[in-house]
């Protein structure tokens, strides 16, 4: 589903990723951990079309396309959802509103009817419920005044309706309690199936014991470091990254 | 002599000695009276250039030199006025076509309200009217104020009896025909919103025509002791047509006033809304939006005078401005010595589409009172990309995400509207406007 290969990108001329190769297929959970600074969240930021950094080598396939020549409105159309590790507040657009807006922008896509409004009120309210999101929160302008908990959980929600088939969630865990890490879990792992895929980019294993993956990746530097299973992240839980930080010293 | 060759003041002369013609020897009366006293006014302070600190952004000659004439033929029916009322709207109306009240056509059916004109309470020696009238709109200090009062050949009253509150709002619809020539004119209007009394106006303003046209109002409010009055302002009038607008209002004790001004259209837009707050515990709300597009200008002058304590005032001027048009703000504040305990706030926000659109934005407060709360801000910038960003990767594109935050923007003020078909309207009107610019 998702091929990126010798991904090196840059932001005003400071390099940040260095040569990224990783196969992502449909139905899979990969976790990308990895100190702060090691490149994590400008990944994410470049599968999802953020203009800021320049890709500088390499290229990304997703579903056999162009990934890096499509828009940011082009990538979501066909499958790709970002959860934003800082969703920005919009004062006056309704989460509803914009959810209609954004769900029948992706529809006609691909050439399919905008939903009446009724049929999207029963799924909003569907998936609301599994996100614990009661109807007022529908109401209010998109993440104003949210907390940053209610903040992740809209996310999450947006993902839900949405039914993206590559989902990216940046730092989704960080800020929440483990209250709200329970239940932004559970919405992930209701998505779950065998045609669409996660990559969780987190700092912490924590998350992974709620979301448990099939891959972890350790970025450092701008590199995937060392590639495991699911007992890649308890390890690091334990031993810290400073090893690799030793690692990589030697090496050079 | 020929419209070229003449002075803008020997025309605005002639067409003073024209409306005395027509008074039939009747030039001794009070009214008259103060009509030439406005007129000295204005011959003697002339029109404003741009050195005037007041008219520093508006270049007014350039407009003004095309041959306006106060007098032509006009068709005003039923038919002329469908094109210009508001979808669902349950509502009285009153016309001015060319600033002249057409009775047959306004439609007041309510007895706690009345409508006169100006000449019939002068006539009738209504000194609730005629001690209003000319008072509260300044002559001395706003020259197209003085030119109103000297050329208004018959203004309207509506008054709304003590006590009273309308059960539906008048659409006031001020009409400039400029199909047979280039048209100037002068609309008048008292609005004496008596004590306990509530009403809501709705105030449209729309241009019929191709030639140059040239609207010169003056709207006086009076809003008594523990009164409301809404306006709901709205400039549609098109490329052709400068509107200059003064509202003015005196505001008494534990009175209500608000005036929400959506500016659409005319080529150059100048409003003044002055507010007097002469009573304690009066509250007062100026809102605008105003939508920029071409060359348009749009220059909107506020003074809040705070006179009394215990009053709140608000002010939010809100601009999207595209290609090459201007925004002006000047908003005056002012908390004179016995006014303590006043609560004013002012805000001016601006979202600028194109590298060649400017505002000019002033805020002027001057507070002689020491125990009062007074702020203001003015912002300006282009679209947040952040929230462009967001909207994109959650698949709406690049100028709908655009259109969705503009009209978030401009929401702020619609929703300050009291009638819901009207701010569905203009809402409407506003989407229109800004997917246009796809």
């Amino acid at each position: 589903m998702l091929n990126i290969n010798n991904l090196h990108a840059s932001i005003e001329d400071k390099q940040i990723l260095k040569g990224i190769n990783l196969q992502v297929n449909p139905g899979e959970v990969h976790a990308i951990m990895g100190p702060n600074g090691s490149g994590k969240s400008t990944l994410a930021s470049i599968l999802a079309g953020r203009e800021d950094y320049t890709v500088t080598d390499g290229n990304v396939l997703f579903k056999g396309n162009e990934l890096l020549e499509m828009s940011p409105e082009e990538r979501a159309q066909s499958g790709i959802f970002l959860a934003f590790q800082y969703p920005v507040e919009i004062p006056g657009v309704s989460t509803a509103n914009f959810l209609k807006t954004a769900l029948n922008e992706v529809r006609k896509s691909r050439g399919e009817e905008p939903l009446d409004a009724m049929d999207f009120l029963k799924i909003m309210k569907q998936k609301a419920a599994l996100l614990e999101l009661d109807h007022s929160f529908l109401q209010r302008s998109l993440n104003e005044g949210f907390s940053g908990g209610e903040k992740k959980r809209n996310e999450i929600f947006q993902m839900a309706m949405l039914e993206p088939t590559l989902a990216i969630l940046d730092e989704t865990d960080s800020g929440l309690d483990i209250d709200a890490l329970k239940i932004v879990a559970n919405g992930v792992n209701a998505l779950r199936n065998d045609y669409n895929s996660f990559i969780v980019v987190t700092h912490y294993q924590r998350l992974l014991n709620y979301i448990v993956p099939d891959f972890v990746h350790v970025l450092y530097k701008g590199k995937i470091v060392r590639s495991g299973g699911k007992e890649l992240a308890m390890e690091l839980e334990e031993i810290g990254y400073d090893w690799i930080k030793e690692e990589m010293a030697e090496n050079i | 002599m020929s419209h070229d060759t003449m002075t803008l003041m020997e025309r605005f002369n002639k067409e003073f000695s024209l409306s005395e013609q027509s008074l039939n020897g009747l030039t001794e009366t009070p009214f008259h009276h103060l009509r030439r006293q406005a007129m000295d006014i204005f011959t003697q302070k002339g029109l404003p250039t741009v050195r005037h600190e007041e008219w520093k952004y508006t270049n007014i000659f350039s407009v003004l030199q095309k041959p306006f004439q106060k007098s032509l033929p006009f068709t005003a029916t039923e038919t002329v006025l469908s094109h210009y009322t508001i979808p669902d709207l349950d509502c009285y109306r009153i016309v001015l076509y060319n600033g002249v009240y057409i009775p047959e056509l306004s439609l007041v059916e309510n007895d706690d309200c009345s409508i006169t004109t100006v000449a019939h309470a002068f006539h009738e020696e209504n000194n609730a009217i005629t001690s209003l009238y000319a008072t509260i709109a300044n002559n001395e200090k706003n020259p197209f104020v003085a030119l109103n009062t000297a050329l208004a050949d018959n203004g309207l009253v509506l008054t709304v009896k003590s006590g009273k509150s309308i059960d539906k709002p008048i659409h006031i619809m001020m009409i400039n025909d400029a199909q047979y020539g280039s048209v100037m004119t002068m609309p008048r209007l008292l609005i004496s919103v008596e004590k306990n009394a509530k009403i809501g106006c709705v105030v449209t303003s729309n241009t019929i025509g191709d030639n140059p046209s040239w609207k010169n109002s003056v709207i006086e409010c009076v809003v008594a002791e523990n009164a409301s009055l809404h306006i709901v302002n709205c400039q549609n009038d098109t490329d052709n047509a400068t509107i200059i607008e003064t509202v003015e209002a005196h505001v008494a004790t534990d009175a209500h006033y608000a005036m929400t001004t959506v500016s659409l259209g005319g080529n150059l837009v100048r409003n003044d809304a002055n507010v007097v707050m002469k009573g304690k515990n009066a509250e007062t709300h100026l809102y605008g939006l105003i939508l920029g597009n071409g060359k348009r200008l749009v220059d909107n002058h506020t003074i809040m005078d705070h006179a009394m304590p215990h009053c709140e005032s608000s002010e939010l001027y809100k601009y999207i401005l595209d290609d090459k048009s201007t925004g002006v703000f000047n908003g005056k504040v002012f908390v004179r010595e016995d006014a303590q305990k006043t609560n004013a706030y002012q805000s001016n926000r601006t979202i600028l589409l194109s590298d060649t659109a400017t505002i000019n934005t002033k805020p002027q407060l001057e507070i002689f009172a020491d125990d009062v709360k007074c702020s203001h801000g003015a912002t300006s910038g282009q679209l947040d990309e952040e929230q462009m960003f967001y909207l994109q990767a959650r698949g709406i594109g690049k100028e709908k995400a655009r259109a969705l935050l503009l009209h978030a923007f401009a929401g702020d003020i619609i929703q300050k509207i009291p009638f819901t078909s009207v701010a569905d309207w203009l809402d409407r009107a506003i989407s229109m406007r800004l997917h246009d610019n796809e």
